[in-house]
């Protein structure tokens, strides 16, 4: 009888916490949605409550064709731009990165705790710190409206040394030992063994790279000039304005569009990746 | 997707996480396990196989950050004609006299007092119910929680901005048909309105990283003490105090200090949606930084109000770290 009252009440236990978390994910989930209604209908400034659409009637990609003329083609290209400038620094950034890991990870050196302490205290840093004189450094160097001043400065980075250290530390140091007997180098060791082994180390890295180049928009402001030069994000940003400022006639229709092409991939790394997220996010290891 | 307040944590931020779980292990003695166990004459390759990472690093991190602190000490900026004078800590006495400073530094305060506590709590409330689940739903609330953490604080200040249009906006919609108000709110236009609408989202918000990292911890705790707990007949109350709170706590400390590092730094709604205003009553330290490094063109006086900034995170990290960091171990 108590087994019952008690699968019973956990029963009870489970559909509540269930309809509370649907309730999270809706609320979590209903500005996307929106975005994606809203992007596939006509739309003006305001919202229309009498003609409220929770679903598309009549969709139509008129909204997306409006906002690549409003910015006079330059969509495409823009979307190009965003591609290159978070895969290329990306690609570098990782395997200067695991290269460096494999060194704080596996080997002892003079400095190696002063650099592990170093890493550590740059989080700390805040962006406009980096900020002021990289953007001067970008004047000086004529860096300004080209794609050296978006790629370079992030060719390599401490947060992908720091999170490859962690998980190279991790691998057995046995195999090192028995490669470096064979009469395999450094370097040997670093391409066919390390490599290979931190598959599930670069997925993360890749990923969580991409995603945070991708969404990047401050920096691109800041150097950019030309239109022909923006990524997608400084597209629309240039659409809807800094400073709360309007630059000119808003549609909010034609926005949401390119908001979604922007945002759709994204949401695909996130969705063929899902797992790589999760695994990133908790890669230090924090237990309990 | 109104993630504005968190955004992306960068990932540098997953470095706090080493810090907390070195503390609860007890110290280096614990770490070094899997410490470097190779030879010492091997020293000449690390240095390089360390040098494009670091040196780079030195380029683009390092310098500029040693350039800063110096231009903190002078009258810097773009104007290439008028020098550049050496004036000691006049940038940080004009920071201390300066009241749009304060008004940003109380600004942020009240957002982060506003937000964190509230994030933080409720990311462990919903990790407690998801790791109740099955697998299946485990991974899909996981997913849908932490979807939002993708779009581009671009994209979410533009839905942000056409949600809470002034006008006949889908909030004021909304509100109108719950008759919760009778004429129309100007959100983000009304001096009273437009902080608290911010920290408002920033509640609607779910922190899905937050809530990724407490599943994780609470996954870690043994069935067998709740068990334990149920045959003693405790409550949910104090299985929740006694248990899941003292066990989860490293993941708090986590949380709280990138939730409060990314909070002082929060800009993008300042930049994209309000500017600021109106009067000044979103004006947060970032945004006050960068008014004056990309409008005023006061590079040292910007420099000096990024090393303060830089000062209260370090401040702020230290003291949760010393404080709320404990040995926990099971």
């Amino acid at each position: 009888m108590s087994s019952i009252k008690r699968d019973l009440r956990s029963l009870l236990g489970q559909g509540l916490a269930f309809s509370v978390l649907l309730f999270y994910t809706f609320l979590a989930l209903l500005p996307l949605y929106l975005m994606i209604v809203s992007s596939l209908i006509p739309l003006g400034v305001t919202f229309d409550v009498n003609d409220l659409q929770l679903y598309p009637r009549n969709p139509s990609l008129n909204n997306l064709f409006a906002f690549n003329h409003r910015v006079s083609g330059y969509l495409g290209r823009w979307l190009i731009n965003s591609a290159i400038v978070s895969t290329l620094p990306v690609a570098t950034n990782i395997l200067f990165g695991v290269m460096a890991g494999y060194a704080l990870g596996k080997m002892r050196f003079p400095g190696s705790r002063f650099l592990f302490w170093l890493m550590i205290a740059t989080m700390t840093i805040p962006q406009f710190v980096i900020l002021i004189p990289l953007y001067e450094m970008v004047w000086q160097f004529n860096w300004n409206d080209t794609y050296t001043a978006l790629i370079v400065p992030f060719m390599a980075g401490i947060a992908t040394v720091f999170l490859s250290r962690q998980f190279v530390q991790t691998l057995p140091g046995e195999l090192l030992e028995s490669a470096t007997m064979d009469g395999c180098g450094e370097w040997g060791l670093f391409w066919h063994i390390i490599l290979p082994l931190s598959r599930p180390l670069l997925g993360v890295l890749a990923i969580m790279g991409f995603v945070g180049a991708w969404l990047e928009y401050f920096w691109t402001y800041l150097v950019i000039d030309s239109r022909a030069m923006y990524t997608v994000q400084m597209g629309i940003l240039g659409v809807l304005g800094v400073d709360g400022g309007y630059a000119g006639e808003l549609d909010y229709g034609e926005i949401m569009a390119a908001s979604l092409v922007a945002s759709i991939p994204v949401i695909c790394v996130f969705f063929a990746a899902q797992r790589h997220f999760v695994k990133g996010i908790t890669f230090g290891g924090i237990k309990g | 997707m109104l993630v504005i307040g968190w955004a992306t944590v960068p990932p540098s931020l997953c470095m706090a996480s080493y810090l907390i779980r070195r503390k609860r292990a007890g110290g280096p003695a614990a770490v070094s396990a899997h410490a470097p166990t190779r030879l010492f004459s091997h020293w000449h390759a690390a240095y390089a196989f360390l040098a494009v990472a670091f040196g780079w690093s030195t380029l683009f991190l390092f310098y500029p950050l040693a350039k800063s602190l110096i231009y903190s000490f002078t009258d810097k900026s773009m104007d290439v004609q008028s020098g550049t004078q050496w004036v000691g800590l006049d940038n940080y006495a004009r920071i201390i006299a300066d009241p749009l400073w304060w008004k940003s530094v109380a600004v942020t305060s009240i957002y982060i007092a506003g937000t964190i506590p509230y994030s933080v709590l409720m990311s462990l409330f919903l990790a407690s119910l998801i790791v109740s689940l099955p697998a299946f739903w485990q991974t899909f609330f996981k997913a849908a929680l932490y979807l939002p953490g993708v779009i581009s604080v671009v994209v979410s200040a533009a839905i942000t901005k056409w949600i809470f249009y002034p006008g006949d906006g889908f909030a004021n919609m909304l509100l109108t048909r719950l008759h919760l108000i009778s004429e129309n709110l100007t959100w983000f236009a009304d001096p009273n309105l437009a902080l608290p609408t911010l920290i408002v989202i920033g509640w609607l918000s779910t922190n899905g990283i937050g809530v990724i990292i407490y599943c994780a911890a609470l996954g870690n705790i043994p069935r067998s003490y709740y068990e334990a707990a149920d045959i003693d007949g405790a409550t949910a109350y104090h299985k929740f105090l006694r248990i899941t709170w003292p066990l989860a706590k490293p993941s708090t400390v986590y949380v709280l200090i990138t939730g409060m590092i990314g909070g002082f730094q929060i800009f993008a709604p300042a930049l994209l949606i309000t500017g600021g205003g109106p009067q000044y009553t979103t004006y947060f330290v970032n945004y006050r930084i960068y008014q004056a490094f990309y409008h005023e063109n006061q590079f040292g006086l910007a420099c000096a109000m990024s090393v303060v900034l830089m000062a209260i995170i370090v401040l702020i990290a230290v003291i949760n770290y010393r404080f709320l960091a404990t040995d926990v171990e099971y």
